[in-house]
């Protein structure tokens, strides 16, 4: 996972994120002064733009787009931020599918797309976009996914490939405190699963994003190492 | 200075919150169901033609009319089709009121394609077919490489609308999906081009069920989660604004009775879920579909 982070210079905060073919870069812009409609009296209100790679946004980018609200909207202090906008915007710069709708199989690419291979990798660079604009979170969060192939084995991060064979795949996204994972803040399993099954994933999901956290942990204090600029001589 | 009283379904428009915290501290809801009760749903009537599928499923006062339509599309060569296949719907709410549709049809069209395809109840091999040839009024098999994909186009509508709709809308969807029969498609002796604009569906032939890889219907669950007196309350099948705005813990499973098929969790109030909540959700999800299933 390679990870830039101030990348954007006229928003108050930005992230890119490399996780093998998938790129994301995330930008925010707030608290800035919302339009009327959008104003709420005691909470900052949210404001998502999700664009794909290729193409326009359609339905599939408007759902996506839901589902990082809701996940967002309970992670923020948005009551720090009465009758202001925050605004996020997420460029999805390249994807696995991508190679796919260069080799013009359209109606395969459609089914490709749903099992929204970089919705991982837009919450993780979410988390990170928000630190670099300074906005107050109640936790910090971290993203995993899962897939369960039909030999009921659990494969982290799964590759288009691993989803297609798979029986099931989830995607979890943990609060993390005290650097370790808190409570499940989102959970969207889908395919065909067992109870055994899915209590087995969140377990699993549990210890990676531990795991993935301390990466995580390491690339936020590089961050503010290198932002900040008032260093001791030595 | 007078001090003003509402009525409970003023209170409840003016403030919601309030009014449904109190509801739930004296141990009732605003709609009088219990916590653990579903509203009743049912089909209303089905019935099939070459052309349509027409279902009509209430859902406490909710009705939504579920319309199944199909288009024929060309496998062109090389084009290997996944193993299974969706459907594409189109949903709109009801609200005295037209114009473009609004986010949350368009996300609730998408959520059910994608669960559709996840659910993997729509095999791609049952929608691919050759066409026929009529031949001095007989249909007769043709001698050709090409093949033939039906597509079906599911319009919903919705009335009267009380809640989360995306469970009596897959129900509808899914039942619906059981009732589809297929026509005869053939190419008539008159034309020579085998090409989709000289295809016609056969009316007098009879109809093919469509065949699913669902034994029984899949029922989608939902659920609210709200911290009353730091005890985490779990409410079945969200009714009325109050509820549906002011509880932003939600959980949606969709089980055939067996299996789970699909299962979110949105936890909007950051709440502790224990592992024994998740179990009795999953717990009642699955017997709520058994009990509709064996209705």
């Amino acid at each position: 996972m390679l990870l830039r982070t101030s990348v954007l210079e006229n928003v108050d905060g930005s992230a890119e994120l490399t996780n093998g073919r998938t790129k994301v870069l995330v930008s925010v812009s707030g608290p800035i002064e919302p339009k009327i409609k959008q104003e709420l009296p005691n909470l900052a209100s949210l404001e998502i733009i999700l664009r794909p790679s290729i193409g326009t946004a359609n339905t599939r980018e408007n759902l996506l787009t839901d589902k990082l609200r809701s996940i967002l909207s309970s992670l923020i202090i948005r009551h720090k931020y009465p009758r202001q906008l925050i605004q996020v915007v997420v460029q999805v710069l390249s994807l696995e599918t991508d190679a796919v709708v260069i080799n013009n199989f359209e109606n395969t690419v459609d089914d490709l797309k749903v099992f929204n291979i970089e919705f991982t990798d837009i919450i993780n660079c979410c988390y990170f976009a928000l630190l670099d604009s300074n906005i107050f979170l109640y936790e910090s969060f971290i993203g995993v996914s899962q897939s369960v192939s039909e030999d009921k084995s659990i494969i982290n991060t799964p590759e288009l490939s691993d989803l297609i064979h798979s029986k099931s795949h989830h995607l979890l996204v943990f609060s993390i405190v005290d650097s370790k994972p808190s409570k499940i803040v989102y959970a969207d399993s889908k395919g065909e699963f067992s109870k055994q099954e899915l209590f087995e994933v969140m377990d699993n999901g549990f210890k990676i994003a531990g795991a993935n956290f301390t990466e995580f942990r390491q690339l936020v204090e590089k961050k503010i190492e290198d932002d900040f600029v008032w260093k001791q001589e030595a | 200075m007078e001090s003003i009283s509402f009525k409970p379904e003023i209170l409840e428009r003016i403030i919601p919150d309030v009014s449904l915290e109190r509801h739930l501290k004296i141990g009732i809801r605003s709609n009088q169901r219990l916590f653990d009760e579903f509203k009743n749903i049912q089909i209303l009537s089905q019935k099939s033609s070459h052309l349509l599928t027409t279902s009509y499923i209430q859902n406490g006062n909710t009705l939504v009319i579920c319309n199944i339509s199909y288009g024929i599309t060309e496998l062109l060569g090389g084009e290997t089709p996944e193993q299974y296949s969706s459907v594409y719907p189109t949903l709109s709410i009801s609200r005295g009121r037209s114009g473009a549709p609004t986010d949350e049809e368009m996300n609730l069209s998408q959520k059910l394609y994608e669960s559709t395809l996840h659910s993997r109840i729509l095999p791609s091999n049952s929608l691919i077919f050759k066409p026929k040839v009529m031949i001095d009024d007989n249909l007769e098999d043709l001698d050709t490489n090409k093949q033939f994909k039906f597509n079906l186009f599911v319009n919903l509508k919705v009335f009267d609308r009380s809640g989360p709709l995306f469970d009596v809308c897959h129900f509808a969807l899914v039942t619906s999906l059981k009732a589809v029969k297929l026509p005869v498609i053939y190419l008539n002796d008159s034309f020579v081009k085998l090409s989709i604009d000289n295809l016609l569906a056969y009316p007098d032939a009879e109809l093919v069920p469509l065949r699913l890889n669902m034994e029984v219907p899949l029922v989608s669950s939902n659920f609210g989660l709200y911290n009353l007196d730091e005890k985490n309350l779990i409410i079945c099948d969200l009714e009325n604004e109050s509820e549906e705005s002011n509880i932003i813990s939600k959980v949606n499973v969709v089980s055939d009775g067996k299996a789970f098929n699909e299962f979110t969790l949105i936890n909007g109030s950051l709440l502790n879920i224990t592992r024994d909540e998740i179990k009795s959700l999953l717990r009642t999800s699955k017997q709520r579909a058994k009990a509709i299933n064996s209705v």
